[in-house]
């Protein structure tokens, strides 16, 4: 046992027999929710075809609540306002168990990022606690507290704030798989976590000193234990079993009876030791004005 | 057809967004999944045919009062039909913000997960902060977006017709997973779209989602006369809901297509209450939950009128109406208000009350008899093949219309006793997709011109 936090890729028809409910796998899985220091990562490459990944994460999250979801995003074809709304729409489903893995998808790196820095302005431009909703006044929301995102890049103008305010957690965890140094740079200050499978790039990884350097997935390279999380691919009954077997333990929430540990799973956030909301959006304008009274 | 369909919104806090003000609401079950959970159950119990959400991206300054879109809808359906057997679901989306392929991939996936239980309801989307969302100084005109959303419902419904029954073989001797050959791709090159490609799933059980249309302008009218299998639309007027329907048939069958194939689905806002004295108290406290300036504001936009011209009390007459300044905001609810107005001039308070919160969709409220008499009487004059209710306030009209109006409407034999099948397509009676249909429909019918919005 490692004592880092595994994400489990899920190929192979392992995400089809998931959200259809198969018991084998979630039975076994259901009786380990919420002790675990594990998430579930859903849309990765594989046959047979391959399910739309905010679909594939709401089944998983509904056969296995309490378990933290991961998903892929290339953002083929998808405008950054649909994906940032969809997936915080998974998150506010999950109980704030989400995280979303970005991918370049082919795309240049310059693009994936501002694609990222869309979404996550989004996801961070409505804050839940905004919504005082004061029966006596009829004020619903302090639009004080929205942020217009004013997002004016090469390849997306997006002015609003998002239609589906930030979860429990704040927004999901945000991971981008980086697959060259100038990916990995452009992730500095933009994702909470970068995943890496190329030691060359770890190497760079390790020399950045800058306090925005995100935490680091390995994915199937040596690391000296700095890696908040692995990520491993499971394709068969037998390897997630095996893989689940030697997971670490979840933070135990203080005070809590052993038999609502599930119940009470931490959000994927405080697993990881994130912050709610670490995207700064103060110096963006008002969505609405100042409207407070 | 002696029994009519049943869909119920989940939108809360409900028809009146005010209704979160009222004592013991809770105000943010508009974000409360385990909420939408239990309503789902409490309609698959009254063997509701489907749920229903609108929807529309970007968020506007009406926030400061009272929810509207919040959680995406492919998501949260894919989420409480889990949790149901029979029920069905429809989604809305927009095809002005959305791109085809990936939409049509997403609704096929929702309609594998919930095994064949869902419908796309396609909308074009007007308000100025959603195109301010995607980029856009304001929303493209209407003759665009419905030339869009055409070309938008021709891919989506080429792309789900794309693989042949028996495409799959899934041979473990040979290895033969796919016979490619029986997979179509589609080749589309048009004025919004470019898509060469086929999805990478195969249909589902009900082999494609259902097709919701819900625009009244003469593109959405076409629109739902070539590719919708249900219109919903709102009707403030029995003889004008009854034109319509049979004007909507008559606009598919010159389409080409079988009139008995499509439905139209008629909006209702329905508050429940046990007598009289609790109708009259309910509506009061409803609208007084209402800002009724903001309102005023509102249908003004919705008619085309000056919005500082209004106030709750002015009267709107029908030579102000044909004589608005602007073109309406919404045509199906222009035409519905105006039925409405033609009967005589009304107040913005009257029009608010009556249209449960200024919206346009007609407000019925009453005991289950009345509600159900009333529901029986339209039935029965034609003017819908079916109903979308949408409670007054959630918390209270969802169950109540589920529980109390249902039970008297299946013992009249109006309403199923239970599910006629297993896919939604299946409870709504309609006919069974032959494969190659759609394609040979959606790639071969002449393209729109275009029109005035």
């Amino acid at each position: 046992m490692t004592g880092t936090i595994q994400l489990l890729a899920l190929l192979g028809d392992l995400p089809a027999r998931l959200a259809a409910g198969d018991p084998d796998l979630v039975r076994p899985l259901a009786s380990v929710t919420g002790t675990l220091g594990a998430a579930l990562v859903a849309g990765a490459e594989g046959r047979p075809a391959r399910h739309d990944p905010a679909a594939l994460a709401t089944a998983l999250s509904v056969r296995l609540p309490g378990w933290p979801v991961v998903s892929f995003s290339d953002g083929r074809g998808d405008h950054p306002y649909n994906t940032a709304r969809r997936f915080l729409s998974v998150d506010h489903l999950s109980g704030g168990r989400s995280g979303v893995l970005f991918q370049t998808g082919g795309a240049r790196a310059q693009h994936t990022a501002e694609r990222i820095q869309v979404v996550r302005a989004l996801w961070n431009s409505w804050p839940l606690d905004s919504l005082v909703a004061d029966r006596d006044t009829g004020v619903y929301a302090h639009t004080d507290e929205i942020r217009e995102i004013d997002h004016q890049g090469a390849d997306f103008r997006v002015h609003g704030a998002l239609n589906t305010p930030s979860s429990i957690q704040g927004e999901p965890v945000s991971l981008w798989h980086v697959s060259t140094a100038e990916e990995l740079d452009a992730a500095h200050g933009l994702v909470d976590l970068v995943v890496l499978d190329d030691p060359d790039l770890l190497h760079r990884w390790r020399a950045s000193e800058a306090e925005a350097r995100p935490g680091l997935v390995a994915a199937g390279i040596v690391h000296g234990g700095e890696a908040a999380a692995e990520l491993v691919s499971v394709s068969t009954t037998a390897e997630l079993f095996e893989a689940v077997a030697t997971l670490p333990p979840a933070p135990l929430p203080p005070g809590l009876p052993a038999g609502e540990h599930g119940r009470a799973a931490p959000t994927l956030r405080a697993l990881f030791g994130l912050p709610p909301r670490s995207f700064d959006l103060s110096s963006k304008p008002l969505a609405f004005g100042a409207s407070r009274a | 057809m002696s029994t009519f369909h049943l869909n119920l919104s989940l939108m809360t806090p409900g028809h009146f967004r005010g209704a979160w003000r009222l004592p013991g609401r809770d105000p943010l079950a508009w974000v409360d999944v385990n909420r939408y959970r239990e309503l789902a159950r409490i309609a698959e119990e009254a063997k509701i045919h489907a749920v229903f959400l609108g929807d529309s991206p970007g968020l506007g300054g009406s926030i400061a009062a009272h929810p509207e879109s919040g959680l995406e809808p492919t998501v949260l359906f894919a989420d409480v039909l889990a949790g149901t057997k029979h029920l069905g679901a429809i989604a809305t989306s927009s095809s002005t913000y959305n791109s085809p392929y990936n939409l049509a991939r997403r609704y096929l996936a929702l309609d594998h997960v919930t095994g064949g239980r869902s419908a796309f309801n396609v909308v074009t989307t007007f308000a100025p902060h959603s195109a301010a969302a995607f980029g856009y100084p304001t929303a493209p005109e209407k003759a665009q977006r419905y030339r869009r959303a055409d070309e938008f419902a021709r891919v989506v419904l080429s792309l789900w017709d794309g693989w042949d029954d028996g495409a799959v073989v899934g041979d473990p001797v040979s290895g033969r997973f796919v016979d490619p050959s029986r997979i179509e791709r589609v080749e589309h090159e048009g004025e919004f779209f470019r898509v060469s490609g086929a999805l990478s799933v195969p249909p589902s059980p009900q082999r494609r989602p259902v097709l919701v249309q819900a625009g009244g302008s003469p593109g959405g009218l076409e629109l739902a006369a070539n590719w919708a299998d249900v219109v919903f639309t709102a009707g403030q007027d029995l003889n004008e809901a009854v034109a319509f329907r049979a004007d909507t048939k008559r606009r598919a069958a010159e389409a080409g297509r079988d009139p008995g194939q499509i439905l139209t689905s008629l909006g209702v806002i329905v508050l429940v209450a046990d007598t009289d004295e609790e109708v009259r108290r309910r509506i009061d406290e409803l609208v007084n939950t209402t800002d009724l300036q903001a309102a005023a504001t509102g249908v003004a936009a919705q008619l085309g009128l000056e919005a500082d011209t209004l106030d709750p009390d002015s009267l709107i007459t029908i030579e102000a109406l044909e004589s608005a300044p602007h073109p309406p905001a919404s045509a199906g609810f222009f035409r519905s208000t105006r039925a409405l107005i033609a009967a005589g001039p009304r107040t913005v308070r009257d029009l608010v009350t009556r249209s449960g919160g200024g919206a346009g969709h007609r407000l019925l409220a009453g005991t289950p008899e009345q509600i159900a008499d009333n529901l029986e009487g339209w039935f029965r004059a034609g003017a819908a093949d079916g109903f979308t209710i949408m409670p007054a306030d959630t918390a209270v009209d969802f169950e109540g219309f589920a529980r109390q109006v249902v039970p008297l409407l299946q013992s009249r034999g109006l309403f199923q006793q239970d599910y006629a099948g297993t896919t939604l397509r299946e409870n709504l009676g309609l006919a069974p997709l032959v494969p190659g249909t759609d394609r040979q429909r959606a790639t071969a019918h002449p393209t729109t011109n275009a029109k005035e919005g």
